[in-house]
Formats: structure tokens, sequence, C-alpha cells
């Protein structure tokens, strides 16, 4: 019967699985004529390609974008590298001239040529029970800066992981 | 339009893409700017942020080619891409996703800026203005699950795995958002106008 009417889902579930075949109303008589030549038509609409408004040298803008990107990628990598060697260099006299590694100087003294070494242990300037705070506290700044930088650059260029 | 894709071919394409050969990635432009500007054109009105958006986009894959693992289809990912900085580019703008814009003054005029397709029938552009309006006011995401579906014939699956959503999600959007369309679309022109039987 043509005019029994059906749901539109029912309507819109046919025609999807009629997409790509012919004409729906000639296997189906059950559908409501009106209501599926109207999803028919709009079918028709939706499947119609969007015109494409992007320029010819989509591409090419693209690309000169990138390279751009990156330029300005490779400057900042080396600020980086200046940024990290200043704050490597600091934290180890830091760590020296507040005797970081007074817990290992029995091992220097195994050595003799590390006596000179050991002997920044007595440059300290700050009370005892400060100096073996500050080595965990520089650590952990330093690792999150490192983590931080980390994050950042990974975000940034994973791409670079190919090369 | 559906992209196909032999895996051979992509990891080919890819692997000139890592040796540093810009060709390549302007291939990989040129294959996939037209999914991409298909999604950006349905989610976003504004005609001048459309080109940036794209661009956004394939700079953001390009960045990232190193993270696609094959998992996925090439283009399903690429998609992901697209919806994720769009939404992202719509949230900065304020524009709400998931609200209904049947209020908004979306003119059969605003359309006709976007289909200045100078071989389309009259009669047919005119029909193609005024669903293209009526689209424009549903839902964003609706109007994304509608472009995949229908111009780029993705499955309810690969438009779960781009949009974030449940398949069941999906298919009960798509019927809603054509449903709504036909709806309005009848309530607001005679059918003969909009659909001549002879069509």
């Amino acid at each position: 019967m043509a005019d029994k009417r059906i749901s539109d889902n029912q309507v819109q579930a046919y025609l999807d699985a009629q997409r790509s075949s012919g004409d729906p109303f000639a296997t189906n008589k059950r559908i409501n004529r009106g209501e599926a030549r109207a999803y028919k038509q709009l079918y028709e609409h939706l499947d119609s390609p969007i015109q494409n408004r992007l320029p010819d040298d989509f591409a090419m803008s693209v690309m000169a974008t990138i390279a751009t990107t990156e330029e300005s990628r490779v400057t900042f990598d080396l600020w980086q590298l200046l940024f990290l060697s200043i704050a490597s260099v600091a934290g180890l006299s830091a760590a020296f001239f507040f005797k970081a590694f007074h817990f290992i100087l029995p091992v220097f003294h195994q050595f003799r040529k590390w006596n000179a070494l050991a002997a920044f242990e007595k440059q300290t300037i700050l009370p005892d029970s400060l100096n073996f705070t500050l080595l965990p506290i520089g650590l952990c700044i330093l690792f999150i800066f490192l983590a931080v930088d980390f994050y950042f650059n990974q975000k940034r260029s994973a791409f670079h992981f190919f090369h | 339009m559906r992209l196909e894709e032999t895996m051979s071919e992509l990891k080919e394409l890819l692997q000139k893409i890592q040796n540093g050969d810009n060709q390549a990635f302007v291939q990989l432009i040129e294959r996939y700017k037209r999914l991409v500007y298909n999604i950006v054109f349905r989610m976003v009105q504004n005609e001048s942020d459309r080109e940036d958006l794209c661009q956004d986009i394939f700079i953001k894959v390009y960045q990232n080619l190193g993270a696609f693992g094959f998992q996925a289809k090439f283009s399903t990912w690429i998609a992901r891409i697209a919806v994720n900085t769009t939404i992202n580019h719509l949230k900065k703008k304020k524009v709400p996703l998931f609200d209904d814009f049947s209020k908004n003054d979306t003119t059969i005029e605003d359309a006709v800026k976007d289909f200045k397709t100078p071989d389309i029938h009259a009669e047919e552009l005119e029909t193609s203005l005024k669903v293209e309006a009526e689209i424009q006011r549903l839902p964003v995401k609706w109007r994304t699950i509608l472009t995949l579906f229908h111009i780029e014939e993705m499955s309810y699956t690969e438009i779960g795995e781009i949009l974030n959503l449940p398949e069941g999600t999906v298919k009960s959007y798509l019927f809603r958002a054509r449903k709504r369309l036909k709806e309005k679309l009848m309530n607001k022109y005679p059918q003969e106008e909009l659909w001549p039987t002879n069509a």
C-alpha cells in the first residue's frame, strides 16, 4: 500500500541502505511517497560535494608557513641550549660550592687526585644544616625545568622524532 | 567521495615526508584538503576563518605525523585533527557546539556566498541554498556528522572515532538531523517549489 505510513527512522534507514542503488520506491511500496521523495531529494543535496574554495596554491602556502615555524623553532632551540648550559654550569657550581658532594667525599679521598676537588667542601658560606637541603631542592627545580621543557618541545615538534 | 587508502602507498608517502621530501607533503595536502575543507566548511560559517583553519590543521598534521601509528585509517586520523582544531576554534569564538541555531538569522543570502557555482541550474541552486541555510542552523556536531556520512561516506564507527561519540549516538544524531531538515524545509516551503515532482 502506497500510503501506509512508516516512521521517519524507517524511511531513513531504508534510504541509507538504498543510497547507492536505484529507485527505492520500486521495491518498497509501503513508504509514504511524499515523505520518501522529500527525503530522497534531501539525500541528493546532502550527498552532493561541497565546492572546494581553497586557493590553488594552498599546499604551497602551508609549506611556507611550516618553513617559517621550523625556522623559529630552530632559533628557539639554540636559546634553549644556551639556557640549559648556563643552568647546568650554575647548578654544578652551586652544588660544589655548597658541599653538595659531601656525601661522596670518602670516595674522592680514595683517589689522591680528587683531593683538590674535595677542597671545595671548605668553601661553604651557609650553615651546615642548609647545605644538604639545597641539593634536593636544586635538583627538583632542575628536574621540573627539564620536564616542562621536554613536554613543550615534544608537543611542538613530535615530527622530529622521525629525523 | 570516499578517500581510498592503500596502506603501502600511504607508508611510502609518509616515509618520503620523514626523509624531508617537501613535495611528498604537498602531495598529502592535495589528497586530503577536500576532506579537511568539507569538515571546516560545515562547522565554521565565517568564510575568512575557513582557509586559516585548514592551514592550521595541516600544520598540526605535519607536526604530529610521528604520532600516527597506523592503528586507524589515515583519513580518520586527519579528520579527527580537523574536528578537534575546529572545535577549539569555535570554543575560542564562544560558538555553542550543541545548540540549535534555529533562531539564528542564517539567510539564503548568507548561503549564496558559499554556493556561487556557475554551472548549476537556477532552480537547483535555489533549492541548494534553502537546504544549506537550514543545515547551517543545525547544531555543529550534527552538521559534521551529516558531512562525514553523506559526503565522505564514512561509517558510524569511523564518525564515532572522529567525534569521540558512541556509534549509537552518531546514528541517532544523524537521523534527528535529517528529520529536522526535512520538517523545517517542508514547513517553510511548498514541496513542489522545493522539490518538483519531475526532479
